[in-house]
């Protein structure tokens, strides 16, 4: 492998993408697309929210007089408030004629006995009736219990736990604090690192199909073969248009970046706890994986007859990467079942599988674990991309109709 | 020692028989024609000559030494079914296929300058290759390929799509090459241009070397006895001219009888007293001897 020549394909085909207006309008457009549509769609969201914040009243009609409220008293409960009426028709009226509440409710004569309360709403409602539901029980609660008991044991029974403190006790002992949305933030990295493969292999993967397709088309490709081996010129293309696949991901992932803490109070108050483990060793992953996917892509993307079916060759294994996002709940529930132990060793979804466990649990997974996963991935890269060259060179010698796979097999064996 | 040498090369497309036992050779400084119909495998032997299909078996020897990819960094390729990368500028296609042949950047920037301005182009220099006209596009890939100054220049179909002027162009280029002493082996159907041009020439029929030589030993070879001769004065009795021609008013075309000496028809003319000006044998044309030599392979 002469890198001088590879390293020449690699600038030429990164120099030509970056350049192309395709290609600019969707590395930059596509975030003030995807901008705007986050905003369209957290409209309703921050409506719902300013309404939730608005004072809720509802009515209550109690013939039981199980609450001991009088007629008229008003009792808040957080955003909501209840006001006791004397009957149904004084409620009635305050529902569809004055509108001063959202809906109201009758406790049963025989509450106590029976549990029973009906929710009425008014002719336009749009909402349910039973909206308000929490802040009835809490009212129950403790104008039932509020009357006999001592005023902490009350508060505790109308509501038991005020607080999600939670903590991460580790194997040496050690425990630490830990927010209630760490474990989201820690399946962060793990689906980060899956989007951006995923992401970083089509994108690329569409503009390897694209570039070879071409080159096939207009027969540059015989220069080009003329000049270089089908390994470098292989090599060349993943590394060039890998680039600007990656620098494409990488714009994405900045501008979302910048949103994301220029929001962040806002939008994402996660706060992000990642192992320094799978910090480490997703850069490595990441790369691998790219070079084991990316020609599979291309070795088999360029026995397409035409552009459609290059694509519909290559892409097969794109979704391969993303097969680890299927075992998610499996892996979630504990991320060193078997399924999980299988999926390490599998070159397919090695690479994200092993992100996920030493994300979501750095320490149970062995070290000759990780090692031999690393291994087994990078023989599958030297063979794939071995195989993925022979097939690239007769794909790129191929013209018109697909191949048979004899044809395919016997020209690989003579390119050799 | 050869540039380039074929020994016993076969190569089969499937049940195609593409190269049946090719044997010739390419000497430092000529230029050889590559001759033959449509599918007599002269494309297929560059083709394996630049390493991009495999021979079955034989041999290829460049530069005296057995075939090695390191060896095409000295060899320049135009292929017969050529393109450029139609989004891009001249000069950085240029520049492009200049570093593939292990020119610096520098390098590869300012010869494409030179080569722009030789062949007429140097006002195109940033502008895509798509607004080129065809011809325009020919004479860039010329460019591109000649650009790393190769010792041997592999030309498959250089004039096709050109016009007469640019034709001219391609011609001085080629003489130009072989003035330097470098080599290039030339597959054209133009065959004018291969008695213009070439000192060899290697003709295939069906994947097999059916003439190969001199072009005028060739040409001597598939020669008839025929003579144009240029006189002024009283013609004397000449039995071995079986036919004649007037081709002008002093010129006339002979045609001699078998075994007849042509030495024998100039003694006569000058112990007749005839002042002679012009006495040469005529050689067959390279197309009739092409066309000869295809269909009687065929048949």
């Amino acid at each position: 492998m002469r890198w001088s020549k590879v390293r020449t394909v690699a600038w030429f085909e990164l120099r030509s993408t970056v350049r192309r207006l395709g290609y600019l309008i969707v590395t930059f457009g596509m975030p003030l697309f995807a901008a705007m549509y986050a905003a369209l769609a957290l409209v309703p969201g921050y409506l719902v929210k300013q309404q939730e914040a608005a004072l809720r009243t509802y009515g209550i009609v109690d013939p039981s007089g199980a609450l001991g409220l009088s007629n008229g008293e008003r009792v808040p409960f957080d955003n909501a408030e209840f006001v006791r009426f004397p009957d149904e028709a004084a409620a009635r009226r305050a529902l569809n004629q004055a509108r001063e509440i959202r809906s109201y409710f009758v406790m049963a004569p025989d509450y106590l006995d029976s549990g029973r309360v009906l929710a009425h709403t008014g002719e336009r409602a749009s909402l349910g009736p039973w909206e308000g539901r929490d802040e009835l029980n809490q009212l129950i609660r403790s104008r039932i219990v509020g009357k006999d008991l001592d005023p902490r044991v009350a508060a505790r029974i109308v509501k038991p736990i005020t607080g999600r403190d939670t903590f991460r006790v580790f194997a040496d002992g050690r425990v630490q604090p830990e927010s209630s949305d760490a474990f989201i933030g820690r399946l962060i990295l793990p689906i980060g690192f899956v989007f951006l493969l995923f992401t970083s292999i089509v994108m690329t993967g569409s503009y390897l199909i694209q570039a070879t397709a071409t080159e096939k088309e207009n027969r540059v490709v015989e220069v080009l073969l003329s000049s270089l081996s089908a390994d470098e010129i292989m090599t060349g293309k993943l590394l060039g248009l890998g680039s600007a696949g990656l620098l494409q991901v990488l714009v994405w992932l900045g501008m979302t970046l910048g949103v994301r803490f220029g929001l962040a109070s806002l939008v994402l108050p996660l706060s992000v706890q990642v192992s320094w483990q799978a910090v480490a060793i997703a850069p490595v992953l990441f790369v691998l994986a790219y070079a084991f996917l990316g020609s599979l892509m291309l070795g088999t993307g360029s026995l397409g007859g035409n552009v459609r079916e290059s694509q519909q060759l290559g892409m097969f294994w794109a979704f391969l990467a993303t097969v680890p996002l299927m075992f998610l709940p499996v892996m979630l529930a504990d991320p060193h079942s078997l399924v999980a132990h299988v999926l390490t060793w599998i070159p397919f979804s090695a690479p994200a599988t092993l992100v996920f466990r030493i994300s979501l649990d750095p320490d149970a997974i062995t070290a000759w674990e990780i090692a031999g996963s690393l291994l087994s991935l990078v023989l599958s890269t030297w063979v794939t991309v071995r195989v993925a060259s022979r097939l690239f060179r007769v794909g790129l010698l191929l013209s018109g109709a697909r191949p048979s796979f004899r044809e395919i097999l016997r020209q690989a064996r003579l390119s050799s | 020692m050869p540039v380039l040498r074929f020994e016993h090369v076969q190569k089969r497309f499937g049940s195609k028989l593409a190269l049946a036992d090719l044997s010739f050779e390419v000497q430092k400084g000529e230029v050889l024609g590559l001759l033959g119909p449509n599918g007599a495998g002269k494309t297929t032997s560059l083709r394996i000559l630049m390493d991009i299909v495999r021979a079955d078996s034989g041999r290829v020897e460049l530069f005296g030494q057995p075939h090695r990819r390191e060896h095409l960094s000295r060899v320049a390729y135009l292929p017969e079914e050529r393109g450029l990368y139609a989004k891009q500028s001249v000069i950085d296609v240029m520049e492009y296929f200049g570093k593939l042949k292990g020119l610096t950047a520098a390098e590869a920037r300012s010869r494409s300058r030179a080569w722009l301005e030789r062949i007429g182009l140097a006002q195109v220099e940033k502008t895509q290759i798509e607004r080129l006209s065809k011809g325009m596009s020919q004479k860039v890939q010329l460019a591109a390929t000649l650009l790393s100054e190769p010792e041997l220049c592999v030309l498959d179909e250089p004039f096709s799509g050109l016009d007469p002027l640019n034709t001219v162009l391609v011609k001085e280029l080629i003489s130009e090459i072989r003035a330097s002493g470098r080599t290039t082996i030339l597959s054209t159907h133009q065959m004018s241009l291969v008695e213009a041009l070439c000192d060899r020439v290697a003709l295939l029929s069906a994947g097999e070397l059916v003439v190969y030589g001199e072009v005028n030993e060739v040409r001597r070879r598939f020669s008839t006895s025929e003579l144009r001769v240029s006189f002024d004065g009283e013609l004397p009795a000449l039995p071995e001219v079986e036919q004649s021609v007037e081709e002008s008013t002093d010129t006339q075309r002979w045609l001699l009888s078998d075994g007849a000496d042509p030495q024998r028809v100039l003694e006569r003319l000058v112990e007749a007293k005839v002042k002679v000006t012009r006495f040469e044998r005529v050689l067959a044309p390279m197309e009739d001897i092409f066309i000869r030599v295809v269909r009687e392979a065929g048949s």
